[in-house]
């Protein structure tokens, strides 16, 4: 018993820590150059304006910058002490971490793109409205009198850049990105082993709400929330608690409460939660219907949530489990986790050093300080740190935009690196390995998805005929995934062979120009 | 830093809330039966597209012959034949259909279905004398493409169900 507590705890933090590294990464120097550079008098000019202007700035820029709700903490950590208004924030808070280019384009693949773009407009409706009803409730809410720190150019303005990253990355938002992983933790320590499966259907009228308690303490990632939302409209579950999931389950964790109570107190927090529930369940109860796919048959349950809850089932001695942790964080963890984790712990050992040793405060100084006026040439120009630190934010908006071509390749090269996972997953469904098949039926029909982003963003449409070839082999193989579940051999071998017709098919339209399958 | 106790305390309470989410024990019922997980796949989907057009044109000369005799049972009938049109356009993606076959394929499905809808009224009252001669030439259109439909896909439709899982399954 002791045993799957602890290592459900243990699995689900840390596999959400590794999930959340490259965020939290950025979230760190995103809160330095906002500091650093760009300044609070800056800071508060870009987050202000009229009421209106301000949450619908706070909502775009949260849109552009690619952030989790682990790594917008230290962000907002930042924006409070720059004196942006608390709705403003709040509503930054919450839309940051729920869409990114990457998964943005990832959830046109779910359903009618009108229900993507229906839920990002949605997104706008309740950080305006929430943020707006609280700003009306609460005015002055912002904190004054906090003095600048932005530095003078110069190698200064870099080495401030890195110590204050690294600072934050051992001080108040780590503690409170803590926090958030502890919520996972507990889930993952006691919600019984795949029990979330049934209750997201889509005749179920209280699904949004157990969705709401569900997603409050749930960490997910952008692309996490996009793809489990992905599963939602494969299997036809409640489109409302999909809603939920991604305005809770991907823009609130534990450690945005603590913070938002520490800041603003319980009654004004309990006003936002409120407030943001009304909104939320209100608009979940209000697209369930219109938005819920005709043309899927609906299942009884959903996979989309086993990984909230205890990672084994039944009991087994601390050794076995140990092993088992073990081999599942190896696989389940992906390399580029794996490297952001590193270097987030060497920010954190870095931030750790420079507060052992400049007790002082000399480091901070040296920065504080103003240069030597030297006579300049006529080309050497002095960026003021405000534009630096905008192009700074530009330039990560571009890289992630970028980076979407990277992550959602040619559709050439996707075929090339889903022959490894098709290979895998069938011939694991052949020989009954449900761990085996489980994994590699996932990674397939994840690249299934990259390859309709993939041709989107090379070609600017995916044709109906090609959604289709693509939407077949996921079902089929979700189909496969049960029957090796169930240990039905021939079924299996029926639904192996079948999927590999659909894949030539989808290979031969995604990859001919004519689409001829003859 | 200074924590407070009461977001701890709110931790504390939604953990607490959390087996009331999910039940005391695994996925059981209340009258301790299994819940098994199913994919539902009708008993009137057709195999694969030629059985689908097969159907449509049975289902539609039996619904023009027996119009107005069967009540509530040609309601049902009506309704069967619409979700085997419907689901036409998955049919023949499902096969060795190209691009042009399929666009055409999808194009006839639309106008069939959107003739078939007609006949029901804003009230649900329908008006099925005829129905299968009104349907007749996008259906030879649609038959027309079964040659290059290839193969027909063989039957796999059957209630998929299993028990809730019982090993180690991430998504």
């Amino acid at each position: 018993m002791f045993a799957t507590l602890f290592w459900g705890f243990a699995i689900r933090l840390t596999q959400s820590l590794a999930q959340a590294a490259p965020f939290i990464l950025t979230g760190f120097f995103v809160a330095a150059v906002f500091r650093r550079f760009i300044g609070y008098e800056k800071t508060r000019q870009l987050f202000g304006g009229s009421e209106m202007s301000a949450l619908f700035k706070a909502w775009v820029i949260g849109m552009l910058l690619p952030v989790c709700s682990l790594g917008v903490i230290p962000v907002i950590v930042e924006l409070r002490r720059a004196g942006v208004k608390g709705g403003t924030i709040l509503a930054f808070a919450m839309a940051a971490p729920l869409f990114n280019p990457l998964s943005m384009l990832y959830g046109l693949t779910l359903s009618e793109p009108i229900a993507i773009l229906s839920f990002a407009g949605c997104s706008l409706v309740i950080v305006t409205l929430v943020g707006m009803i609280w700003d009306r409730i609460f005015p002055d809410s912002e904190l004054k009198g906090i003095a600048d720190e932005s530095v003078h150019y110069g190698i200064r303005r870099m080495v401030a850049l890195a110590v204050s990253a690294s600072k934050e990355s051992t001080g108040r938002s780590l503690l409170l990105i803590v926090c958030g992983l502890i919520g996972v933790g507990i889930l993952g320590a006691v919600i019984p082993h795949a029990s979330l499966q049934h209750h997201f259907n889509h005749d179920q009228p209280l699904a949004p709400i157990k969705m709401a308690l569900l997603g409050i303490p749930v960490y997910a990632t952008p692309m996490l929330a996009m793809s489990q939302m992905g599963m939602m409209f494969q299997h036809a579950n409640s489109i409302g608690a999909a809603f939920v999931l991604l305005v809770l389950g991907a823009g609130m964790n534990i450690g945005l409460i603590v913070w938002m109570a520490q800041e603003y107190g319980a009654k004004r927090s309990a006003v936002w939660m409120s407030l943001l529930l009304v909104v939320v369940l209100g608009l979940g109860y209000a697209v369930n219907g219109p938005l819920f796919p005709k043309d899927v048959q609906p299942a009884n349950h959903t996979h989309a949530f086993d990984i909230y809850g205890q990672p084994f089932t039944g009991a087994g001695s601390f050794a076995s489990l140990t092993n088992q942790s073990i081999e599942k964080l190896k696989r389940d963890i992906m390399p580029h986790e794996w490297y952001s984790t590193e270097l987030l712990a060497l920010l954190m050992f870095t931030g750790a050093i420079v507060r052992l040793v400049d007790r002082r405060g000399r480091l901070e100084s040296w920065i504080a300080q103003a240069p030597q006026a030297k006579e300049a040439g006529r080309l050497d120009i002095v960026v003021p740190p405000a534009v630096l630190g905008g192009l700074g934010l530009v330039g990560l908006v571009i890289f992630s935009v970028v980076g979407c071509y990277a992550y959602y390749p040619a559709p050439a090269d996707v075929f090339e690196e889903m022959r490894i996972a098709k290979s895998e997953a069938l011939t694991a469904g052949l020989s009954g390995d449900v761990t085996h098949a489980d994994y590699w039926i996932d990674v397939y029909q994840e690249w299934t998805r990259k390859l309709e982003v993939g041709t989107f963003l090379r070609t600017g449409q995916v044709s109906d005929y090609q959604h289709w070839k693509a939407r077949l082999v996921r079902e089929q193989l979700e189909m496969l995934k049960h029957t090796v579940e169930d240990g039905e051999k021939e079924e299996a071998r029926k639904w192996v062979s079948k999927v590999d017709r659909s894949h030539s098919r989808m290979r031969t339209a995604f990859l001919s120009d004519s689409g001829s399958s003859k | 830093m200074k924590l407070s106790i009461r977001p701890l305390l709110s931790l504390l309470i939604a953990a607490a809330l959390m087996p009331c989410l999910c039940g005391c024990g695994s996925s059981e019922t209340a009258n301790g039966e299994d819940q098994h997980l199913e994919h539902f796949v009708p008993a009137h989907k057709p195999a694969n597209f030629s059985k689908a057009l097969e159907e449509i044109q049975h289902r539609a000369k039996h619904l023009s012959q027996h119009a107005g005799h069967s009540g509530d049972h040609e309601a049902g009938e009506f309704q069967e034949l619409l979700d085997i049109v419907n689901w036409l356009p998955e049919l023949a993606a499902d096969s060795d259909l190209n691009e042009s076959e399929w666009n055409s394929a999808n194009a006839a499905a639309k106008v069939v279905a959107e003739t078939l809808a007609k006949r029901r009224s804003a009230d649900g009252k329908l008006s099925l004398k005829e129905i299968s001669t009104s349907i007749e030439n996008e259906l030879q259109k649609l038959k027309s493409l079964v040659a290059a439909a290839g193969k027909p896909e063989p039957s796999m439709h059957h209630d998929h169900s299993h028990h809730d899982h019982h090993h180690d399954h991430d998504h």
